[in-house]
C-alpha cells in the first residue's frame, strides 16, 4: 500500500486535470500545500504556474520572465549579508548604492557568459570551446585565489568580492548552459536565462540541470502536463509527510520544544565539541544526525522538484527510496540525485572517456575519485567564497583538511562500490531479506559514520573529528 | 546481428541487470525518464568503445546522445564506425 495515493495513474484524474476547472483545481491544490509547507512567497510561485498552465507553448518563455522576476526580488541566493558587511568593512556605503553596485556586476557576468556562449559556438575548434567548463571553473577558481591573495582594499576589494559572490551561485548553471552550447541545437540567451537559478528553487546545484534536460523532460501536450502536476502534488505531499517525520525527530530526540519529553540526544555538533561523551549518546548523536540529513534532504528537494513538475517539467526526484539502496555508489545516486549528477558530468566523464583507457578498473576508480573526491571539493571550496574572504586562501585551505578526508574516504568507497558491482546482477528482491538487510544495513552505517567528517564549515580540526570516531568504537584516545 | 539489434540487447540487458523490465522501444526515454541513470551510461560508452572502436575523448561525451536506441544508433553511424572494431 502507497503512503500517497496514485493519483497520477487515475485516467478520471487526469482527464479532469485537462480542463480548465481540472488545472484551476490542480493549481489551488499545489498552492494550498505550499501555504502548509511554509514556502516562501507561494503566491508568486502559484501565480506563476498558472501562466505557464494557460500558456504551455511560451512556457519556457514565460520561466525566464519569471526568473528575472525573481533575481529582482527574491534573490535569496545572492549573500546579501556578506556584501553589507565587506561594504561596511572597508568604509564604503551599504545602501542603494550597493544594490546597483551587485546588479552591475551580476549584468557584467551574464554578459561576459554570453559572450562566451556564442565564442564556444562559433569557434568549435579551440582549446577554450572544447573545455568551456573548465576554462569557467578554472577562471572563476582564479578570481577567487587573486582575491585572497592580493593586498586589495577599499572599493577594489569590494568590487573583487561583488564579482566572486554573484558569480558563485550561478557558476554550475553557467556550466550546464556552456555545456548546451555544444548541442546541435542550443537554447538562445533567453531561454538559457530560465535555467539560471530557477523559480522552482535549488541550491548552488543546478535541480534539473540544464536546458538540454528541461527540452527532455518538457509535457509535450495537456495529458502529459495533467499527469505531470498530478506527480507534483504527490510529490509536495509526500515532502509534506516527511516534514511532520523531521520536526518530530528534531523535538523527540534533541529536545528544545516546550513541555514535549525528549531523549535530550546533543548534536552532532556539540559532540564533536564535548571532551567526553557517553558512548551511547555518541552512537545516538550520529544516527540522529544521519536520520536528519536524510530527511532535510528529501524534504527541501520534494519542495523543489514539485515547483518544477508544476511548472510542467518532469524531473526526477532529487532524493528517491535512499534505504532501498545496497551498494555505496547506488545509496550516493538515491540521495542526492542533481549533485551526484553534476560530478559525473562536469568531473567523470572528462576523466573517463580521456585516460587510463586502457586500465579498465585504474580508469572507473580514478573517474570516480576525479568526481566524488575531487569535484566534490572543487565544488565546495568555490561555492564557500566566504572563508577565503574571511581567513586568507591558505587558511581556508588548511581548515578544509577535515571535508578533503571526508571527501577521499567518499571517493574510494564509492569507487570500490563501483568495481566491486560493475556488471553484476543487482541484489534485487528476489534475495534472502538477511541478504538485503544486511547490504543496506553496511551503506547505511559506512555513510552514517562518514557524516563526522562531512563538515564543510571550517570549526572542526581532522584530529577533533577522529578522536570523536574512534571513541564510537570504544578506542581511547 | 545488426547494429541496431546489437545496441538493443545489450541495453535490454542492461535494464535487466538493474532489476527493471520494461517495454523498450526504440524511441523510449532512458535517461531523461529516469529507466538508466548517467552512471550506467558508463557501461553503453565501455560498449561502444570496445565493439565499435568510438573514442569519446575525441568525439565528446554528450548525454542526450544516450537517450533512446535510436539516438545511441545514431551516434555510432555518424562515428563512421558501424561495423564492429577489428581486434588483435
Amino acid at each position: 500500500m502507497k503512503i500517497v495515493p496514485q493519483i497520477d495513474a487515475n485516467p478520471r484524474l487526469v482527464s479532469f486535470g485537462q480542463t480548465a476547472l481540472g488545472k484551476a483545481a490542480l493549481i489551488a491544490a499545489f498552492a494550498a500545500g505550499l501555504f502548509v509547507y511554509g514556502a516562501d512567497s507561494w503566491i508568486e510561485i502559484a501565480a506563476a504556474i498558472a501562466l505557464m498552465a494557460c500558456f504551455p507553448a511560451r512556457r519556457r518563455l514565460l520561466a525566464s520572465m519569471v526568473a528575472l522576476y525573481w533575481l529582482f526580488f527574491h534573490s535569496t541566493w545572492l549573500n546579501w549579508a556578506f556584501l553589507r558587511a565587506l561594504a561596511k568593512a572597508e568604509g564604503q556605503r551599504t545602501d542603494w548604492l550597493l544594490a546597483v553596485l551587485v546588479f552591475s556586476s551580476l549584468a557584467a557576468v551574464f554578459g561576459a557568459l554570453a559572450a562566451f556562449f556564442h565564442y564556444v559556438r562559433a569557434r568549435r575548434v579551440s582549446f577554450a570551446a572544447r573545455r568551456p567548463v573548465l576554462c569557467l571553473v578554472a577562471g572563476y577558481a582564479a578570481m577567487l585565489a587573486a582575491a585572497g591573495l592580493l593586498p586589495l582594499g577599499g572599493v577594489t576589494r569590494l568590487l573583487m568580492w561583488c564579482a566572486i559572490a554573484v558569480t558563485a551561485p550561478y557558476l554550475w548553471y553557467f556550466a550546464y548552459a556552456l555545456k548546451d552550447a555544444s548541442a546541435k541545437t542550443p537554447d538562445g540567451a533567453i531561454l538559457q536565462f530560465g535555467t539560471l537559478q530557477p523559480f522552482w528553487g535549488g541550491t548552488n546545484v543546478p535541480y534539473a540541470k540544464g536546458a538540454a534536460n528541461l527540452r527532455k523532460i518538457e509535457a509535450r501536450d495537456p495529458q502529459d502536463l495533467s499527469i505531470v502536476q498530478l506527480k507534483a502534488i504527490k510529490l509536495l505531499v509526500w515532502g509534506l509527510i516527511l516534514r511532520v517525520a523531521l520536526r518530530l525527530l528534531q523535538v523527540f530526540v534533541y529536545g528544545g520544544a516546550l513541555h514535549a519529553p525528549s531523549l535530550g540526544v546533543p548534536r552532532l555538533e556539540a559532540a564533536l565539541r564535548l571532551a567526553t561523551v557517553p558512548v551511547h549518546l555518541a552512537w545516538a548523536s550520529v544516527i540522529a544526525h544521519f536520520a536528519e540529513a536524510i530527511l532535510e534532504l528529501t524534504v527541501n528537494g520534494s519542495l523543489v522538484i514539485a515547483c518544477c513538475r508544476m511548472a510542467g517539467f518532469y524531473a526526477l526526484r532529487n532524493t528517491y527510496r535512499p534505504l532501498e539502496a545496497r551498494t555505496l555508489a547506488e545509496f550516493w545516486n538515491r540521495y542526492y540525485y542533481y549533485f551526484k549528477e553534476l560530478l559525473v558530468t562536469f568531473f567523470f566523464f572528462p576523466v573517463f572517456t580521456r585516460y587510463f583507457k586502457q586500465h579498465g578498473r585504474f580508469r572507473m576508480l580514478a573517474a570516480t575519485m576525479a568526481a566524488a573526491t575531487a569535484g566534490n571539493m572543487v565544488y565546495h571550496f568555490l561555492r564557500d567564497y566566504r572563508y577565503v574572504a574571511g581567513m586568507g586562501l591558505w587558511r581556508a585551505l588548511a581548515g578544509f583538511q577535515v571535508y578533503g578526508f571526508y571527501a577521499t574516504v567518499l571517493g574510494l568507497g564509492i569507487g570500490i562500490s563501483q568495481l566491486r558491482g560493475h556488471g553484476k546482477q543487482r541484489l534485487g528482491g528476489d534475495a534472502p531479506w538477511w541478504r538485503r538487510a544486511l547490504a543496506t544495513a553496511g551503506v547505511l552505517l559506512f555513510f552514517g559514520l562518514l557524516e563526522i567528517f562531512d563538515q564543510e564549515g571550517r570549526s572542526y580540526g581532522l584530529g577533533q573529528c577522529l578522536r570523536f570516531f574512534l571513541r564510537l568504537f570504544l578506542i581511547p584516545v | 546481428m545488426s547494429l541496431h539489434d546489437e545496441v538493443r540487447e545489450f541495453v535490454s540487458g542492461l535494464l535487466r541487470r538493474k532489476g527493471t523490465f520494461v517495454d523498450l522501444g526504440d524511441d523510449t526515454s532512458l535517461v531523461a525518464s529516469g529507466l538508466l541513470d548517467s552512471v550506467d551510461t558508463i557501461d553503453i560508452v565501455t560498449f561502444l568503445e570496445s565493439r565499435y572502436g568510438l573514442d569519446f575523448g575525441d568525439i565528446g561525451f554528450d548525454e542526450d546522445r544516450f537517450e533512446s536506441i535510436v539516438t545511441i544508433v545514431q551516434l555510432v553511424e555518424e562515428s563512421g564506425k558501424s561495423s564492429p572494431a577489428q581486434r588483435d
